[in-house]
């Protein structure tokens, strides 16, 4: 019902941008045909496959010296044989901010929603979050968030609200090093699930982070980041340590070619959750997880509004817990018309 | 409490500011003298290590000092004997590519005298030397001019405009977007260092399937508007 009730509202704000372009830039608006091809160890013997047309609309607006709207949707048919499913996405989000007294600061809310028919995994997603940054001498600063979510879907145990504050310091030297290090403390309340003790599953995670990112000339970034959080949860099952590396490489040599790479590794130790066989059985120990992820795309601009986009994804997880452990890749390719 | 100062301490004052300030006047035609001097010794001491005849290597000195008396930059001159005789190049190819560079370098002199902040670009050398560059690389006049007039309101950003510039064209982009990005990049007083993400956020808006056109624009006018890199980023994010 939300879900109806935020694309009728993307749809309306778009046809609005359409029919009065002074109020905004003229929305993008992008077709095209997918197809993609998944397998995994979890998967059926024979690869998973699906294709069918997309539609991407992209509006943004300045409507005041400090005001900043944007909105998109993203829908698709996806074929997948023997049976079709409609699946899209929309986003509107209103930033305002300015600066007093050298104080950097952003205003933000936004709802997302998702849905896709057939497997019934509709989701709705209002954000807001306030966001301070100061200078701390000359190539330095400190920034002090606040952000929320409200994430609902269908599945009532995986909705919950989240709440959570960061701080993070930054140090930027140079357009081609610029180092950041943080900490920050998050709280998710579950509206459906429950703990051992029958009430309300809720979480506190608190973070630790560093992050190291560059520009490579005009055209190519870097980043690379790693961060520790430890969970701890009133359902004493979910209290884990987790630890993340991910590292992101971007080129864009011409206008007609761009490539990126990303990569990450966590690693998760859970504390009491039992480990279990195959067949369902506590191997008598705690669970350890390693994931690690790797993904490459490629857009070509083949015309000046006919683009070809690729990608290729990988999945591994290494775990002594069974349903932890396997492997999944994906890969799509995508003919895309700019109208 | 401010107390105002005696008439006579004033006077002492002005009299020892314009005695300071004398000194600092020697001072610096010294430093110019000294630096010239070193430059000459330096440049006597590459020469004897070059291999050259003691003709050729007369010619290429005298060209060096002609362009000096005629108050031309030489820093380049000296890098390009540097880089010649590193490279064994014949002395007369390295005669005839001085003086290239000295033509040049008038040309440039010459062009940028009737341009709007031409003076206050070549009182700095590293921009004079630029443009000259840029002349060797193939731009036309008529586009130094153009980037001249462009960087009126900040001569000291001359070099880094003309980078973010050729980098915008080099990358594919059209000379109107990239003579429009760098005109909104130097009005909008962003540091000049800062120059190259305004050529990220084009690859930004790229990436969200935004015509260039539209994209050069919507950068411009924020730019202009005097919002932040951070927040220009925002435009094109999802």
């Amino acid at each position: 019902m939300r879900a109806t009730f935020v694309k009728t509202v993307t749809a309306l704000a778009l046809i609005l941008c359409a029919a009065i372009p002074a109020a905004g830039y003229e929305p993008v608006v992008v077709i095209g045909v997918r197809a993609t091809a998944g397998y995994g160890s979890a998967e059926s013997t024979v690869p998973e496959y699906s294709y069918g047309p997309e539609i991407d609309v992209d509006l943004r607006m300045l409507p005041g010296e400090r005001l900043y709207l944007a909105g998109w949707y993203a829908g698709s048919l996806m074929v997948d044989p023997p049976i079709s499913v409609p699946r899209d996405e929309s986003a509107l989000g209103v930033l305002t901010g300015g600066s007093f007294g050298g104080l950097d600061v952003e205003l933000q809310v936004g709802v997302a929603a998702s849905s896709a028919m057939g497997d019934d995994r509709s989701t709705f997603a209002p954000d807001w979050s306030a966001h301070a940054v100061a200078p701390v001498g000359a190539k330095s600063t400190i920034a002090v968030s606040y952000s929320g979510r409200y994430h609902q879907t269908s599945v009532p145990t995986e909705t919950h609200v989240q709440n959570g504050a960061d701080v993070e310091l930054r140090w930027d030297p140079s357009l081609s090093l610029g180092l950041a290090a943080g900490f920050g403390a998050r709280a998710t309340g579950f509206a459906d699930r429950y703990a051992a003790t029958d009430e309300l599953r809720r979480d506190l995670a608190a973070e630790l982070g560093c992050r190291a990112e560059g520009l490579v000339g005009y055209f190519s970034f870097w980043q690379t980041a790693a961060a520790a959080t430890i969970v701890r949860s009133n359902d004493p099952q979910e209290d884990r340590s987790v630890y993340r590396a991910d590292l992101h490489l971007s080129t864009d040599p011409t206008s007609a070619l761009g490539l990126r790479a990303t990569a990450s590794a966590t690693a998760s130790r859970y504390l009491l959750r039992d480990a279990l066989d195959a067949a369902g059985l506590p191997l008598g120990e705690a669970v350890r997880a390693v994931r690690a992820a790797g993904s490459v795309d490629a857009q070509m601009t083949v015309l000046p509004d006919l683009f070809l986009v690729g990608d290729l994804g990988a999945v591994y997880g290494w775990s002594n817990d069974a349903s932890l452990s396997g492997w999944s890749a994906e890969g799509s390719l995508a003919v895309q018309l700019r109208l | 409490m401010q107390h105002r100062a005696p008439v006579t301490n004033t006077r002492t004052a002005r009299r020892d500011g314009r005695r300071t300030g004398g000194r600092l006047v020697v001072l610096l035609v010294l430093a110019l003298v000294c630096e010239g001097e070193l430059f000459a010794e330096e440049l006597d001491a590459v020469l004897d290590s070059s291999g050259y005849a003691a003709e050729e290597r007369v010619r290429i000195r005298e060209i060096h000092d002609e362009a000096r008396a005629r108050g031309i930059p030489t820093t380049v001159l000296v890098d390009r004997i540097q880089e010649g005789i590193a490279k064994a190049v014949p002395a007369p190819r390295l005669v005839a590519a001085l003086r290239d560079d000295v033509l040049r370098l008038e040309t440039v002199r010459s062009l940028l005298d009737d341009a709007v902040a031409g003076e206050r670009i070549l009182a700095d050398p590293a921009s004079w030397e630029r443009a000259a560059t840029l002349l060797r690389a193939g731009w036309p006049a008529e586009r130094l001019m153009q980037l001249a007039a462009i960087c009126e309101p900040r001569p000291e950003a001359f070099r880094a405009a003309s980078l973010l510039w050729i980098a915008i064209v080099d990358w594919g982009a059209s000379q109107e977007s990239a003579e429009e990005l760098t005109s909104a990049a130097v009005e909008s007083g962003i540091p000049d260092e800062s120059f190259p993400r305004v050529a990220s956020l084009l690859v930004d808006a790229t990436r969200r399937r935004v015509p260039e056109p539209q994209a050069v624009r919507m950068i411009a006018e924020a730019l202009r508007d005097g919002r932040s890199l951070r927040r220009i980023e925002l435009l094109f994010a999802r």
